[in-house]
């Protein structure tokens, strides 16, 4: 069987991230955004990407892919939890099992799947952990960035169509599924994620077989993973194989254990009295982001400069996005660009001058559509999550 | 838990290849590079495709005092670079860590031997 190659290529090196590109907006020059030495690898499928780590395979997209409204899929950020990830999977074996509390339990073969609908939805996807390693104090774990997240077109077929398809019977609590991936240990618990039966039939919960009209790339779980629109990625389970129908809450290692949060807004909680009820992370908090220029970049005095960048929240939409130029005592609305659906990135655009020589810092804010924004000073948890304090990026006027 | 009929293959090659077949003739549909970018048709018809891919060596396990146990307890579920990436902890920390990794995964480690891991990685961290 003839088998594409293409050589892997890693280096260490303090690369300017977005240096390929030429200068954006009103920005004189694209300076280094890098704050360390990243290693870079070229995996299956994706553009060199920052290494969180190699196995099981963490990688983060580069910024500059921020500047698209649908994050290319070789530029996708990859996040697994178990170190043997599928990587040979034949779709003539492969079936998607729908069974437990159900009238008829189901194994569905690709082209059943596809046989069954093409629904789209636009979301984005942000891990939990997103922007963990800028926490104060630091805690362990994958140390991201800011670039865990992206946002696609999803293709596939509803879950409320699969699951009426098996019949669920009266007593559903909840909904498991389970991926490919798994432990090279026994003790290591199998990833499996949980909604509760109310949510996986909502007709935004959709089981995809594709990702902006392509295929889902290998590392972003071929050939079908669950698109839990306004929700943290931990529940986007990858290489989707198993959906049980449980007459009780699950109570496995990743959903009683694992990825809990405070009850308090943001899972906030305080380093020193760590809070003591805790639930499983839910729905993605509003932020925002400064996308063009670079942070740092250079720019005209006198001038108007083009800003540009994302806003996105759990699902109620985004409402405003407002720029500071003075330290937050002031705010001014942005233009949003076209709504490309409620759980997508909404592109704000702002053309700004800056008035006098010197070195400004904007900081950018989003409202959304059910009231929550983003705070002056960052929150903290002790798993890293729900990071969403208002964002910042200095520009130099010259 | 994976299907006995999915393979979880080795890591030597880097191949990724969608193989269709049409008409009962067994072709390659085009996963074809243009830059940076993969692409395949868009709508493309899976009644037989496979997907294969290899990933790259990963970084080398540093020298440093109990390499071989962080080598043979830790390595043995993620790489190296996981646990050499982290912050700067303090070793009740690492303690902390070490000790969720035996209880939350079941790293092999005896009591007697999650210290060691707590050295290997503050002898790593002072290395930094």
């Amino acid at each position: 069987m003839p088998v594409t190659r293409r050589e892997w290529m890693m280096t260490t090196a303090g690369v300017a991230v977005g240096s390929t590109l030429l200068p954006m907006g009103c920005s004189r020059s694209t300076p280094s955004t890098t704050i360390e030495p990243d290693t870079l690898a070229r995996f299956p499928g994706k553009v060199p990407m920052r290494v969180v780590n190699d196995r099981p395979t963490c990688l983060e997209t580069p910024w500059r892919y921020y500047r698209e409204d649908f994050t290319p899929n070789e530029a996708f950020y990859v996040r697994w939890h178990l170190q043997a990830l599928p990587t040979d999977i034949d779709l003539t074996s492969w079936r998607l099992r729908i069974d437990g509390a159900v009238d008829t339990a189901l194994e569905l073969s690709m082209d059943d799947l596809r046989g069954m609908g093409d629904d789209e939805i636009v979301a984005v996807n942000q891990c939990s952990g997103n922007s963990r390693s800028l926490l104060a104090p630091r805690v362990a774990g994958a140390q991201w960035r800011n670039g865990a997240m992206g946002n696609a077109r999803w293709g596939g077929v509803s879950l409320a169509k699969l699951l009426q398809r098996a019949g669920v019977k009266k007593d559903a609590v909840q909904v498991t599924f389970d991926g490919l991936d798994e432990g090279p240990l026994a003790s290591v618990p199998d990833f499996v994620k949980a909604l509760d039966i109310d949510h996986a039939l909502e007709s935004e919960v959709t089981v995809a077989y594709a990702m902006n009209n392509e295929p889902l790339p290998g590392l972003n779980g071929f050939p079908a993973r669950l698109i839990v629109p306004g929700w943290y990625a931990t529940y986007w389970v990858k290489a989707l194989h198993r959906i049980t129908v449980l007459p009780k809450i699950y109570d496995g290692y990743w959903m009683a254990k694992a990825y809990k949060l405070a009850t308090t807004p943001n899972g906030n909680e305080d380093p020193k009295h760590l809070a003591t009820d805790l639930v499983p992370i839910n729905r993605l908090n509003v932020r925002s982001f400064f996308t063009t220029p670079d942070n740092g970049a250079e720019v005209p005095v006198g001038k108007s400069c083009d800003l540009d960048g994302i806003a996105f929240d759990g699902g109620s939409g985004i409402r405003t996005v407002e720029l500071s130029a003075d330290e937050g005592k002031s705010w001014s609305a942005t233009t949003l660009d076209a709504d490309l659906g409620r759980f997508s990135f909404r592109r704000w655009r702002f053309a700004w001058t800056p008035p006098a020589h010197g070195t400004y810092r904007l900081l950018v804010r989003a409202t959304s559509r059910d009231g929550q924004t983003q705070p002056a000073v960052a929150g903290w948890s002790r798993g890293g999550f729900m990071r969403n304090v208002v964002e910042e990026i200095a520009l130099r006027a010259v | 838990m994976a299907d006995s009929n999915m393979n979880i293959a080795g890591r030597q090659r880097f191949s990724l290849l969608l193989a269709s077949s049409l008409l009962g003739v067994a072709s390659l549909v085009s996963w074809f590079s243009v830059g940076d970018r993969w692409t395949v048709p868009p709508r493309f018809v899976a009644s037989a495709a496979a997907m294969t891919v290899a990933l790259p060596e990963e970084m080398a396990v540093p020298p440093g005092p109990h390499r071989g146990e962080f080598q043979s307890s830790c390595v043995i579920c993620h790489s190296p670079r996981l646990a050499l990436t982290q912050p700067t902890f303090p070793a009740e920390k690492w303690t902390e860590i070490v000790h969720k990794m035996v209880a939350a995964y079941g790293a092999p480690l005896s009591k007697d031997e999650e210290p060691l891991i707590v050295a290997y990685l503050m002898a790593a961290q002072a290395a930094r």
